[in-house]
């Protein structure tokens, strides 16, 4: 089974792109791949907790639920740390089980373990 | 030429006209099976629009036109369910002998598809190239 990378570098609820991305990620681990999503740049938006609810507000998928779903399913979340510092993002907001990782260091992941790398 | 078993995998995440992402997708599609590669081109988010039947362009190239080229020479086009069902492509079920959602509106070179359809391409794919989605 492929290694794949899932790169999310929108925001969650603006455009399409991070959703999709999620469930490209999540239909990967059902099918027993490994799965490294990688939040980076307005991506990062993506990891924060305590997102509302918003299939009740704005009527789109809840990015935080999909986050929950992929780690539950030993999928590897990742943020950039450089993008969380530029946007005034905690680590300690982000949701529970995502790492965060300086850029040389996702950069080093994704050739040591991407092998399909698909960006969203 | 490649010995006929390598495969390239193809994610469209755009409509057609509005960049030029799918007039990529079907020339390099194109190439690759005449270089005897087999294609496998799924249609996801905005790019399930590339499946409309009956496109007309007057200044571009056509991509409808091409994906039926794609498909008689063996190339597997799919499109997701979902996006497409959203966009109002999906006028019925899942047609089981067929092996794909009912559509009057979509080409019949496209077959509408679970999403998984895009996840045999990631798995099996020797290279997979994805337009529209960063």
């Amino acid at each position: 089974m492929p290694h794949v990378v899932v790169e999310i570098s929108h925001p969650p609820f603006g455009h399409e792109h991070t959703f999709a991305g999620l469930y490209v990620a999540t239909a990967c681990l059902s099918k027993g791949m490994d799965v490294i999503v990688v939040l980076r740049g307005d991506g990062v938006y993506t990891g924060m907790r305590g997102q509302v609810d918003p299939q009740k507000n704005i009527s789109l998928p809840a990015t935080e639920a999909q986050i929950e779903d992929i780690l539950e399913l030993d999928g590897t979340v990742v943020a950039d740390a450089g993008a969380l510092v530029m946007r005034g993002i905690e680590s300690d907001e982000l949701i529970e089980g995502i790492q965060v990782r300086e850029s040389s260091d996702i950069h080093a992941l994704i050739l040591k373990e991407g092998e399909k790398i698909i960006a969203f | 030429m490649v010995d006929g078993t390598k495969t390239l995998g193809i994610m469209l995440f755009t409509s057609p006209y509005g960049s030029q992402d799918a007039d990529h997708v079907c020339r390099i599609a194109e190439r690759a099976l005449d270089m005897g590669y087999g294609v496998h081109i799924f249609l996801y988010g905005d790019g399930v629009h590339a499946q409309l039947a009956g496109q007309d362009p007057k200044m571009f190239y056509n991509v409808g036109a091409a994906l039926e080229r794609i498909a008689e020479k063996g190339g597997v086009i799919k499109s997701c369910v979902r996006c497409s069902q959203a966009r109002g492509y999906v006028d019925g079920g899942y047609d089981e002998e067929e092996d794909r959602y009912r559509s009057s509106k979509s080409l019949d070179a496209v077959r509408i598809y679970s999403l998984y359809g895009f996840i045999d391409i990631i798995k099996d794919a020797d290279t997979l190239i994805t337009f529209g989605s960063s």
